[in-house]
């Protein structure tokens, strides 16, 4: 193990501690005083398994962002096709290597990197534009809800995998940018839905029905009144919306049609080794673990933030 | 699912195997027993003319007959090794302009009428329909016409003689019953009834088809040339391979014609399942096009030259991948043809393996490492090329993988791009590619390599990489016009040594075909060109058999589902 | 209610169209065909191929091929499928009701289980039996659906062999078979895909459920009823869960195509025939007809479910009209 890379994996824990750390005492230290995030931070730190998925999901993005400093091996490199491939987890590959030589450790915090920034940048795009969307037609409700819904209607009526299958079929291998745009472009419906549900129930709240009776605007109304309170489902959706997109990248992989080789996702390493999992069964299975443990991780995340988050659970 | 699938099934010499042959049963001590047989796909229709599916053509093989098949000694030039089927001798006109066939006086339609020489004319009449649509129709060209002589013997006459009249006439439709099919309307053929439960002479004959479930046959006792040894033949459709491989482990399958490299390991923790090596027809190239894929007027900046395309073979360690992507389970390829086929030549020069000379050539091309950055490049130009990959097939995804990492270590950046099975088809169709991850299944005709390298294929036809060589062209229309088999072989040399050496593709690997089967099951005759067409001769011993080998044959079938 | 019934499916109507008017765009966009696709090799002689694109009406213009599409859609037979040899409704006609079935067994068992196991979870909120029950939940949501058919199918089709490993009866048995072991065959065959897919949504309705309770509990009816008196038990079951309701039902509209979309999966898998299957092939085959009219199908299906959800919806929350 080269100097450097012993350094990197210092500075990776030394990181996720600090970070973790840091988090843990800015929620310890929350007063009343403080505001909904810090708070919600504070009611965090009380919950073990939320703490526990928070580290988890920290070291995984700092794992993520070090991968070329933190990688023993090349993950595509094929060193010898023949003599190495295949071979079961030891010492020197701890996860062992795939068919073409390569070390799945290595290709796994890669991977790390790949299925996580695809997750992540695809839901911004879907919570944004879901968040926006299912705001306006609840809050205008009418004609304009009818129009909005009957459009989420028909999107949400195919599909989102078949939506995708056939995109991505049609027009063959796309590069990962746009396979990001894709995956944002057809994950908001559902947090639109939500979030229009919500509001068309805050409406009849009093404290928005009395805003309205003196005069606000609908624009103030919506910032002040009711985007606010949708954070909750949004964030939650969201968090769900996370793990559902790092399940529906292997899905793609799995057919064969999610990130091209040979960058490594978590998605199509798996498929990598299903042809021979009875055999070879490291190489699905790490990547497999990985996904199922990040996708609980952001579940439960999601779950404490909605526990956390809630304004209306303070005065409880 | 093998990715190419051999459509027409039918043009096809046969090659005996020679892997496995067990010793022919004892007639009558060894009919019974039920054949299940894991199949990754469902037919598509039961009718021979509009066949385009390798299970269709699987189940039609043991309903329809031929009128002769070729025998165990590979011959397509002439008549001789030929066995009769349906016909039981021929003999030939004097001029070679005809040729009659004696049908078999015993031969029964499977719902009771004879077999007549009307119907072959029947049958002939209906595949070169234009109505019909059938894909076989082209590959009639030749026939003139046929007639019948008299109620057993239907003759075919040719326009002019040439070496593949007697295949062509024998051996490229399965006769079809004409009191059953001659009311129908032709346009509605592939909707109709009989083309989804259908009557022929063959050796089984079917009893039901549940669509994407089951597929089952039952022996024709009153079959001219003897009832089968099987009592019944199942296919049991699974289009997941995985669950296809399940049904075998299982027990639920006999039979899976197909092996992954992978599933040896597994299988070997299976007593009770054996592995059998078939002939196959089978081998992959990286194809390389020589023409500009944004223009096809301009040459292709990296391909069009032969030197280039030569430093690109010796980049590559054939031997190594070949191992690495099917372990022991192919061998590398050595030209557009694999050890199955006739003229096939274990002789032809090969390009080595060689990196370093790979490295001079490319120099020499103008392609150097200028700024020392570790890739090639040209006049600022990179020499960086994608390669085209089905994503269905995973040995063409490893080997593009490897293959990657091997050009790399000479300076040159190929990418890959993967895509669905269409998609590729139809990018190669259209010309829009650099170089395609490619495998063919050869149809057993050495003369159809005419139709995928000649320079009349280049501008219409199939050969997508654009190679021409007017030497090429003319060495195979000398050897597809010899009437001597000999001499045919030695012009075919001549033409896949030019190929060799003009590497319009690296040749990469030719898989070698396993079936797996429960150790009951003895196969017998697997052909290169269909490893089912000797179903009939198959047996399960007495002593082997199982509960559902003893069902029986039912006069009343159970009606489909 | 009936006028407003009918509006609905007017609209449900114009869904519909939409759909299959972008789909057929989609298709025809994209690089490929169905001819091609199906006469994979490449000695077919260029005539026939040109014949079929000719009999399929592929070499028409566009929009007459799109006045065609609609008309066929109209009529219910949904054109010709060219890799199938028959009509498009014969095909679906064999398939939809199998899907149907594994979704209805699928949709029964999960949204049963799930609805109890997210009372029982708001009930006994941060006991072991919560906690075990979340993670267990978690667990299952958190596997990709492909994922967990491969490890069902490798445990106990394989290693255990209890259930069989693939498709809806027994291939060599089914026919000789009397009519009970016929019933038992076909659910013993049923088990697998159907608890796979169950087990999916399961773990989505109770989370769901949960956390609907749980946030209905801090409202202020509950809190008055709480104030009344009234004991928790009665507090959950009588006033929050019918509040709770309305998430899950919104979660039901959501969950159809979800699972639809997971049948992809997990009758790929289990080999079975339904509609999932049909669309990996569709898909592969390029078969425009057959791909046109599962989307078609599958939309109106969920735009069914969508109205039942909306009237559900109205029944359960007296302040949400519909249109008002």
């Amino acid at each position: 193990m080269s100097s450097s890379r012993v350094a990197a994996w210092v500075l990776c824990t030394v990181l996720t501690v600090a970070l973790c750390r840091w988090l843990e005492r800015a929620g310890a230290r929350a007063g009343d005083d403080a505001g909904p995030w810090r708070r919600a931070l504070a009611r965090f730190h009380h919950d073990r398994v939320a703490m526990v998925a928070l580290w988890l999901v920290v070291a995984a993005s700092m794992v993520a962002a070090l991968a070329p400093w933190l990688a023993p091996y090349s993950p595509t490199a094929t060193p010898d096709i023949v003599e190495l491939k295949n071979l079961p987890p030891s010492f020197a590959h701890f996860m062992g290597t795939d068919f073409a030589s390569r070390d799945v450790f290595s290709r796994l915090l890669y991977g790390a990197r790949v299925s996580l920034s695809i997750a992540l940048l695809a839901i911004l795009l879907s919570a944004t534009v879901g968040t926006l969307y299912g705001a306006a037609a609840g809050y205008y409700g009418g004609r304009v809800d009818a129009v909005m819904m009957r459009i989420i209607d028909a999107a949400l009526s195919v599909p989102r995998i078949l939506l995708l299958i056939t995109l991505l079929v049609l027009w063959g291998a796309v590069p990962v940018a746009a396979l990001i745009v894709v995956l944002g472009f057809t994950g908001w419906f559902g947090v639109s839905r939500l979030v229009r549900a919500e509001v068309l129930a805050l409406k009849e709240r009093d404290m928005v029905v009395a805003a309205r009776a003196l005069g606000a605007r609908d624009r103030d109304i919506i910032l002040r009144h009711i985007l606010p309170n949708v954070v909750s489902p949004v964030v939650v959706a969201a968090t769900l919306g996370i793990a559902n997109v790092i399940v529906i990248e292997a899905g793609l992989s799995y057919l064969g049609i999610g990130v091209r080789p040979p960058l490594p996702s978590w998605g199509n390493m798996i498929q990598d080794g299903v042809s021979q999992i009875a055999t070879v069964w490291w190489v699905s299975l790490f990547p497999g673990l990985a996904i199922v443990a990040t996708v609980m991780a952001f579940n439960i995340i999601g779950d404490g933030l909605r526990d956390a988050l809630d304004p209306r659970q303070l005065d409880g | 699912m093998r990715a190419s699938a051999p459509v027409i099934l039918t043009l096809l010499v046969t090659i005996t195997s020679a892997c496995q042959q067990d010793g022919p049963a004892v007639r009558g001590g060894e009919d019974g027993g039920t054949l299940v047989i894991a199949s990754g796909s469902d037919a598509t229709i039961l009718f021979p003319p509009l066949t385009m599916n390798v299970t269709s053509a699987q189940v039609e093989a043991q309903i329809f007959e031929h009128l002769a098949e070729p025998g165990e000694k590979l011959n397509m030039i002439g008549d001789v090794g030929w066995e009769g089927r349906l016909a039981h001798s021929w003999s030939w006109g004097a001029d070679s302009l005809s040729i009659a066939f004696r049908l078999d006086s015993m031969a029964r339609w499977q719902d009771g009428p004879p077999v007549r020489a009307s119907d072959v004319v029947f049958t002939y009449d209906l595949y070169t329909d234009s109505t019909v649509g059938s894909l076989v129709a082209p590959l009639l060209a030749e026939i003139d016409s046929v007639t019948v002589r008299d109620s057993l013997t239907a003759v075919f006459w040719f326009s002019h003689r040439s070496p593949e009249q007697f295949a062509t006439a024998a051996f490229q439709m399965r006769i079809l019953p004409e009191h059953l099919l001659s009311k129908s309307d032709r346009k509605q053929l592939e909707s109709s009834d009989f083309a989804r439960s259908p009557v022929g002479s063959g050796p089984f004959r079917f009893v039901r088809w549940v669509p994407r479930q089951v597929i089952e046959l039952e022996a024709n006792t009153n079959y001219h040339l003897g009832r089968p040894h099987l009592d019944r033949v199942i296919w049991s459709i699974a289009p997941d391979y995985n669950a296809a491989f399940m049904r075998l482990l299982s027990g639920d399958a006999d039979m899976l014609e197909y092996l992954r490299p992978g599933d040896f390991e597994q299988l070997s923790k299976h007593p009770e399942i054996k592995t059998v090596r078939y002939p196959s027809l089978i081998y992959g190239f990286l194809l390389f096009n020589e023409r500009d894929p944004k223009n096809q007027k301009r040459p292709h900046p990296i391909f069009a030259n032969r030197s280039v395309r030569r430093a690109l073979t010796m980049a590559i360690d054939r031997v190594q991948l070949a191992r690495s992507v099917y372990d022991t389970l192919a061998v590398p390829a050595i030209g557009p043809f694999t050890e199955a086929l006739s003229t096939y030549d274990s002789t032809i020069r090969q390009i080595p393996y060689d990196p370093d000379s790979a490295a001079t050539l490319l120099d020499a091309a103008g392609w150097r490492d200028a700024d020392g950055d570790g890739w090639r490049e040209r006049n600022g130009v990179p020499l960086r090329f994608t390669m085209i990959v089905p994503s269905s097939s995973t040995p063409r995804m490893r080997a593009a993988v490897i293959m990657q990492e091997m050009f790399k270590k000479v300076g040159v950046r190929a990418e890959i791009e993967q895509m669905d099975f269409p998609t590729h088809g139809s990018r190669q169709e259209a010309r829009r590619f650099d170089a395609s991850m490619n495998t063919m299944s050869s149809d057993g005709v050495p003369s159809t390599i005419r139709q995928l390298w000649s320079t009349e294929a280049a501008k219409e036809g199939s050969n997508y990489g654009s190679y021409e060589s007017p030497r090429f062209d003319a060495l195979v229309d000398s050897a597809a016009s010899q009437m001597d088999p000999r001499k045919a072989g030695a012009y075919y040399r001549q033409a896949y040594q030019l190929l060799a050496d003009d590497a319009p593709a690296i040749w990469l690997f030719e898989p070698l075909s396993y079936a797996a089967m429960q150790q009951r099951i003895h196969p017998v005759g697997m052909r290169a060109n269909g490893w089912w067409l000797n179903l009939k001769d198959w047996y399960i011993p007495q002593g082997e058999r199982i509960a559902r080998d003893r069902v029986g044959l039912s006069r009343e079938t159970p009606a489909g589902e | 209610m009936i006028a407003l019934l009918l509006r609905r499916l007017a609209q449900g109507v114009v869904i519909v169209w939409l759909v299959a008017t972008l789909t057929f765009l989609l298709l025809h966009l994209a690089p490929g065909d169905p001819v091609s696709a199906t006469l994979t090799d490449p000695l077919t002689p260029p005539a026939v191929r040109e014949y079929w694109i000719h009999r399929l009406g592929l070499d028409l213009p566009l929009h007459q091929q799109y006045w065609h599409y609609l008309l066929s859609i109209a009529g219910g037979g949904f054109g010709f499928s060219f890799p199938h040899h028959r009509p498009v409704s014969a095909v679906l006609a064999e398939a939809l009701p199998n899907t149907l079935l594994l979704m209805g067994v699928a949709i029964v068992l999960a949204f049963t289980i799930g609805i109890v196991l997210g009372v029982v979870q708001a009930r006994r909120k941060g006991k072991p039996i919560d906690w075990g029950l979340s993670i267990g939940s978690l667990f299952f949501y958190s596997m990709p659906d492909f994922w967990l058919a491969l490890m069902m199918l490798l445990v106990f089709a394989y290693w255990l062999r209890l259930f069989p490993a693939s498709g809806m009866f027994d291939p060599v048995m089914y026919g000789l078979m009397g009519p009970w072991a016929r019933a038992v065959d076909r659910l013993w065959h049923l088990v697998l895909p159907a608890a796979t897919l169950a087990l999916l949504v399961t773990a989505a309705v109770a989370r769901f459920q949960r956390s609907a309770l749980l946030e209905v509990a801090r409202q202020d009816f509950a809190r008055t009823a709480r104030a009344k008196g009234l004991d928790e038990r009665a507090v959950v079951w009588r006033h929050s869960l019918r509040n709770a309701l309305l998430p899950v039902i919104t979660l039901f509209g959501l969950a159809l195509p979800a699972l639809l979309g997971g049948s992809v999966f997990v009758e790929s898998v289990f080999s079975w025939p339904g509609m999932g299957t049909l669309t990996v092939n569709a898909i592969s085959t390029r078969d425009y007809q057959l791909l046109t009219a599962v989307v078609i199908v599958t939309s109106v299906l969920v735009v069914l479910g969508n109205l039942i959800a909306d009237l559900l919806y109205a029944w359960a929350d007296p302040r949400v009209r519909l249109e008002e």
